[in-house]
């Protein structure tokens, strides 16, 4: 007993010995919290490469990187901790937080109440809308309801005849997720190529990553043979992505984007290609995808987004978050002045490439969301061309398409 | 045997008794913790005409303005609230000030109040809410 | 010397935990009014729910994994709460009110099972538990919105049945933290404190020279202390003492007449009751409710925190929960940005926190089983029999 409160005092008085270890160099602190490689890697790049560009805070610089944790689902407490504790740092002045799991809006509300003068973005946002909305100041999400009509476009384009869409029950309550199902159901209607809904196991339940890609791997062949070769494959889950592409490289059906599109999501591991030479330039990365999908067969049938979609927003936002702070960005937060800086940080890391977006505005009430913004980029198709679905005009129906309109 | 058979049935209305008083409790802060949203329409009615301006409040809080055909929308918590209404003359002076206190029925959940109707202080400005 | 070994043997895993953290703690980087800030949060959020697992080991069914079911039972009021849109205090006392019922049932089931299962208690209700899951999933993703009405259509996913992963719970947010505000903190912001406050109770200390401020929720410490006082209690009437002699040596406790299978029911009954209630508090402090996965970890983090406090699978005090709450929570805090600062990667961090806590978990229970065989041979050197090592409860 005696043991146990003399190390119980020594821990106490190890709380107020504490000291900070930032350095004073930088003017003001970015915090950006990804998830791990094994969770999302391009986001995980993409915050090293702003590591690179402005430093670690821990060594003078501006970036201060932690990562939640892989089974975010049910270790929300840690979540919110880890991002909570980024306001403990007086420097802070920007934290970004991509993709932003569920518990995000909750730890933004506490360091809001902390901190008020810390900016607050949120990137890929996995609650409502209406909730991140509230927290956060701004929030970038992939056009949902745009793709939801680009996609099956993309795919008659590649000359798809059916369209399958794989996923399971906790990305269909997603908000975001369901209404773009339901919209596809619809546009595969219109431009008239047969829809079908999949279910495979999600990653984060018992069978795990291994289970949920196994699955994919397993019944991909049955469904070429029930669909056919005119198939459009489509999945939510980044890890469902790799089997996914593997098994239409080598046996068939067309491939759009991914969930959240970029040349590193899902080729490299389908493919085995190594990219360890050049990382960081995109352009490069796309030649070599392109080279390895035209040599597996894939010609034509396979597209992606020149330019990672994690990658860019972590590095986009904390650049926005920058030159907010620092008096470059100038738009007030909900102008369409504010709108335009956001694409301005999006194609500073992405030449080249076009993005499209627009605030969102909620099918329910009209109400247009100063606070949430849509984008998305052309899809560029390889061993062929772009397929100009940026600058598509949707058509006027498919706003309005609710979740309860179904 | 009576003795025994007269405990158990005193138990078992003890429980019953227990029972029912939690399950008043639970109707009791059902009725008092429910969140209601209160639309304030400033629209024309069969029988009144908008507003040309309104300032509205509800249990003191923010005051909210309307101009005639617009819609707002208050939360409270509680079935009573106080409505304080200010109606302008198209001079733009507070021609009139309407004061009342409203209770909910225990199953409504949101409702909607028509001002001109609640200005010309006649009985039937609850509506039901718009959805 | 043995006595040394000992003492050192029998309070291993809390000291492990101390001597990590004081490591951790300077590394993290944290300043202390942050770390004692989420210490009082944490304590206030997760001792509810702790606390719960004392009855069932004081009558020897071990670790109660079946916790999770009550869980289940308060997240299932809560939804009912956030649909009919009744909030603060009322709100999260009707949602206890409504899990309550539903916990009674899923504990006398759990109860039961384990009464087939005896001296595989822990490994049955860990299995329960799944089971349950699933249940429950059935209920809220295809039942609820159906069968169930539900008006709200911020609840219900887009297919018009089954609720969405994250229910908002911002009516009920914070209700029982924030009832009785308090705050220590230095002059200004104490000032800033009490002109924020207005009417009703609330309390502040200032401390001077302090630059922080630390916000304690009262209220739910003050529901945590009855809480204790209850056990206490508990522990000294019939039905206590009836648990302890279960607890002790089932066979003999049934021969002096305790019905023995009955009495184990109601311990898992008020367990899961209890940890209806404790979930319950636990969400009004997330202000969120992923309703597919907000009770995955409760029984495991609670488990662990219990037996890193120092508890056994057959002792267990309070003071254990309140020692394990602490190290248990202070390694979650620090260890992410420590071994972030230690190694440089912000992903070690995270790999290094899910290593240690989980492996700390593993060797609790690897010490504690090397322990009883301590005992056992100590026992049977001593030719006493002693049937506190004789006896089964894992």
């Amino acid at each position: 007993m005696k043991s146990r409160f003399v190390l119980f005092t020594m821990l106490v008085s190890m709380i107020f010995a504490s000291c900070a270890f930032a350095a004073e160099n930088a003017p003001f602190h970015i915090g950006v919290v990804t998830g791990t490689v094994s969770q999302s890697e391009d986001d995980l790049r993409g915050a090293e490469l702003m590591i690179k560009m402005y430093g670690d805070s821990a060594n003078g610089g501006m970036i201060t990187h932690i990562t939640y944790p892989d089974n975010f689902p049910s270790e929300q407490e840690t979540t919110i901790s880890q991002i909570v504790g980024l306001a403990d740092d007086p420097l802070m002045k920007v934290i970004v937080v991509n993709q932003a799991v569920p518990g995000t809006a909750e730890a933004f509300r506490r360091v809001r109440e902390k901190r008020s003068d810390i900016l607050l973005l949120a990137g890929e946002p996995h609650e409502d809308p209406g909730v991140i909305s509230e927290a956060a100041d701004i929030a970038t999400h992939t056009d949902h309801i745009g793709r939801g009509y680009t996609i099956p476009l993309g795919a008659q384009k590649m000359g798809a005849k059916t369209f399958v869409h794989i996923s399971f029950p906790r990305h269909m309550s997603y908000e975001t997720l369901g209404l773009r199902r339901i919209i596809m159901e619809e546009a595969c209607k219109d431009l008239g190529i047969k829809f079908v809904f999949e279910t495979a196991p999600d990653p984060t339940s018992d069978v795990g990553m291994a289970g949920a890609q196994q699955y994919i791997l397993e019944n991909m062949p049955a469904w070429i043979e029930k669909y056919g070769k005119d198939a459009a494959f489509f999945c939510t889950n980044d890890g469902h992505t790799e089997p996914l592409l593997r098994q239409i490289a080598a046996l068939g059906g067309y491939f759009v984007e991914a969930d959240l599109p970029s040349p590193l999501m899902g080729y490299p591991g389908a493919l085995g290609i190594d990219l360890s030479k050049e990382q960081g330039d995109w352009a490069a990365i796309l030649k070599k995808v392109e080279d390895a999908v035209v040599a597996a067969g894939g010609k034509g049938r396979m597209g992606t987004w020149a330019y990672s979609w994690g990658y860019t927003t972590t590095a986009a936002l904390a650049e926005y978050g920058k030159r907010y702070v620092e008096g470059t960005a100038k738009g007030k937060l909900g102008s369409a002045q504010a709108l335009r800086d956001m694409l301005d940080a999006y194609d500073t890391f992405c030449p080249g490439a076009h993005w499209g977006g627009a605030y969102f505005t909620d099918a329910v009430t009209g109400v247009k969301n100063s606070k949430f913004v849509l984008l998305r980029q052309d899809t560029y198709v390889l061993g062929g061309d772009y397929l100009g679905l940026a600058d598509v005009e949707i058509p006027e129906k498919y706003f309005h398409i609710t979740m309860t309109s179904k | 045997m009576f003795v025994r058979f007269v405990k158990f049935l005193i138990r078992w209305i003890e429980r019953l008794v227990l029972l029912a008083a939690l399950i008043l409790l639970g109707a009791w802060l059902f009725y008092i913790g429910r969140e209601h949203q209160i639309f304030l329409d400033n629209r024309t009615n069969e029988d009144f005409r908008a507003l040309s301006q309104v300032n509205v409040s509800i249990n003191g809080g923010e005051v909210s303005e309307l101009t005639s055909r617009e819609r707002d929308v208050k939360k409270i918590v509680g079935p009573k609230f106080t409505i304080k209404a200010e109606i302008f003359d198209e001079r733009g002076e507070i021609a009139k000030t309407v004061e009342r206190e409203i209770k909910l029925c225990p199953l409504s959940k949101d409702i909607m109040i028509n001002l001109p109707t609640l200005a010309a202080e006649s009985e039937n400005f609850i509506l039901a809410a718009p959805r | 010397m043995r006595k040394l070994f000992d003492i050192i043997a029998g309070n291993a895993v809390p000291a492990i935990f101390i001597i990590i953290s004081a490591f951790a703690i300077p590394l993290s980087g944290y300043s202390a009014s942050y770390l004692i800030q989420e210490l009082l949060t944490r304590i206030g959020r997760n001792s509810f729910l702790i606390l719960s697992l004392l009855i069932p080991i004081m009558a020897g069914m071990g670790l109660n994994f079946g916790m999770v079911l009550g869980a289940m039972a308060g997240q299932i009021g809560l939804l009912f709460v956030s649909d009919w849109g009744v909030v603060g205090i009322p709100g999260m006392v009707l949602a206890m009110l409504l899990g309550t019922p539903i916990a009674i049932i899923l504990g006398i089931f759990c109860g039961n099972i384990l009464n087939r299962a005896k001296g595989r208690e822990m490994v049955t209700s860990y299995i329960l538990g799944f089971f349950i899951n699933g249940v429950y999933q059935l209920f809220v993703l295809y039942l609820m919105g159906w069968v169930i009405p539900v008006t709200n259509p911020s609840l219900l996913l887009s297919r018009g049945y089954g609720v969405r992963n994250a229910v908002s719970l911002l009516g009920i947010r914070g209700v029982l933290d924030n009832l009785i505000p308090t705050i220590v903190a230095g002059a200004d912001r104490a000032k800033n404190f009490i002109n924020m406050q207005g009417s009703g109770t609330f309390m502040a200390l200032q401390i001077p020279c302090f630059d922080g401020e630390v916000r304690i929720p009262l209220a739910t410490f003050l529901l945590i202390a009855l809480f204790c006082v209850f056990i206490i209690w508990f522990r000294k009437t019939k039905l206590g003492q009836d648990m302890r002699a279960i607890g002790q040596d089932q066979s003999v406790a049934d021969s002096a007449g305790i019905a023995v299978n009955r009495t184990r029911v109601i311990a898992i009954v008020i367990s899961t009751v209890l940890a209806c209630i404790g979930q319950v508090i636990y969400l009004q402090n997330m202000g969120t409710l992923n309703t597919y996965n907000s009770h995955d970890q409760t029984g495991m983090f609670s488990i662990a925190a219990l037996l890193i406090g120092g508890a056994s699978v057959s002792k267990a005090s309070i003071t254990n929960v309140f020692v394990g709450v602490i190290l248990f929570h202070l390694m979650f805090i620090v260890a992410p940005v420590a071994g972030k600062n230690l190694i440089g990667d912000a992903q070690i961090g995270e790999y290094f926190r899910v290593f240690v806590s989980y492996g700390i978990i593993a060797i609790a229970l690897v010490l504690h089983a090397w322990k009883r065989n301590r005992e056992a041979e100590a026992s049977r050197r001593s030719l006493r029999g002693n049937s506190n090592a004789n006896r089964e409860g894992e």
